[in-house]
């Protein structure tokens, strides 16, 4: 994965909520989290759903190198909802632009049940403009990434996921529906 | 120009006028007794308006009385123009209806489930009208009397797969625009996929905490406005 000054901006901008949204932030250390982005004692585990092999091997590779994250992937959208289901990950890395169900539904369809809703989601996506990030903020997202991004820059989102509550979560769709129009 | 929230016989020479607003009407052949009252205004002409029964009072200009009513600029179906001072009856104003200051066009939610269908229509009412219907054959009726621009609908209705109501409603040139949502007790993995196939927006699985399902009405909306 490449290096890019912007995906660390937009990481910020995207993911900020999370360090001062209503109902209290969990510390890492309070969720037995680990500066290396897992658990403590224990692994998290990500599946990654993107429709682009290359991407999905170099994610994988770069996961298990920064931290001892437990890695599954799958191809589109319709298979990513399949393996969430089998898999129940510890958190999700979406591509937006994919066959079937694209990114942005696929979080709506995890969002949208209670039983499901509170699962920490990442985005990560070529798709750089504001009408895009809203989108997939307003679809629920927890952080929304573009690439290319560093590995360091996904781990600390997946992080930041993982460490957000369902108050925080409900709190950022509160603040988007009443932020000033993005520009398409 | 104020939305259009519902239009008699002749919508379609106002379509072809070109006007944003008239673009995103019902072209409705009702009788005026059939209008939904809930829309968000309702325009009126002279020939419209005689061919559908509407009384005298209410059609404007040429074929009303002389009694004072109030002098509104309204919509020309057959130029596409405004006219300023187009007449219009008190009784007609009244059927302008603004559910709050947001003044936004009702949403239409279909389930045979009355107490959950009153239960989501109670979290938005603070914001939108809203017309709760039982199955599609109703639905389809409010459809052609006016139009919403948010449809919510249950996948089991008992006249007509809640999938296939999704996917007419998607296809169809007049409502192809509205935003869908499903609120249904199915979460299977296959009923998802095939609902955001069929076209929805949004997928909310049953019980839905109404503050939250307000929301996601709310960001349709939104996406709405900008998409």
């Amino acid at each position: 994965m490449g290096s890019c000054s912007h995906c660390t901006s937009r990481c910020s901008a995207a993911c900020a909520d999370s360090s001062n949204s209503v109902g209290g932030r969990h510390s890492q250390e309070e969720d037995g989290m680990g500066t290396d982005g897992t658990g403590g004692d224990r692994t998290y585990k990500v599946l990654i759903v993107d429709d682009n092999p290359n991407l999905l091997s170099i994610v994988t590779d770069s996961l298990l190198e920064l931290g001892d994250f437990q890695v599954v992937t799958a191809a589109d959208g319709a298979e990513g909802l399949a393996a969430f289901y089998a898999e129940h990950p510890d958190c999700m890395v979406i591509d937006v632009k994919m066959p079937g169900l694209d990114g942005y539904q696929l979080v709506r369809a995890i969002r949208g049940d209670p039983e499901t809703a509170g699962t920490p989601l990442v985005i990560l996506t070529a798709l750089v403009q504001e009408i895009n990030r809203f989108t997939g903020m307003a679809a629920g997202v927890d952080c929304y990434l573009t690439k290319p991004v560093k590995p360091q820059d996904l781990v600390a989102a997946i992080q930041q996921a993982i460490a957000r509550s369902e108050a925080q979560r409900r709190q950022q769709l509160r603040v988007l529906v009443e932020e000033p129009p993005p520009e398409a | 120009m104020e939305r259009l929230g519902c239009i008699l016989e002749d919508g379609y020479q106002a379509a072809k006028a070109g006007s944003r607003e008239v673009s995103e009407a019902v072209v409705a052949r009702t009788r005026y007794s059939e209008l939904d009252r809930t829309a968000n205004l309702v325009y009126i002409t002279t020939y419209c308006g005689v061919l559908c029964g509407a009384p005298p009072e209410v059609v404007p200009e040429q074929a009303t009385s002389k009694a004072p009513v109030p002098s509104l600029p309204l919509f020309s179906v057959k130029t596409g123009l405004m006219i300023p001072g187009l007449r219009r009856s008190a009784k007609a104003t009244e059927m302008r209806r603004a559910p709050d200051a947001a003044s936004e066009p009702v949403a239409l939610i279909i389930d045979p489930d009355v107490a959950s269908a009153e239960r989501l229509a109670g979290a938005l009412r603070t914001r939108w009208a809203t017309k709760v219907v039982a199955n599609a054959q109703e639905a389809k009726a409010a459809l052609r009397v006016s139009q919403p621009w948010l449809v919510v609908t249950e996948l089991d209705l008992p006249d007509m797969r809640g999938l296939d109501l999704l996917a007419a409603l998607h296809d169809h040139p007049l409502t192809r625009h509205v935003m869908l949502m499903i609120v249904t007790t199915r979460r299977k993995i296959s009923d998802k996929i095939a609902g955001f196939q069929a076209g929805a927006d949004d997928y909310l699985v049953k019980p839905v905490d109404g503050e939250l399902f307000a929301l996601h009405v709310q960001v349709l909306s939104r996406l709405r406005r900008q998409l």
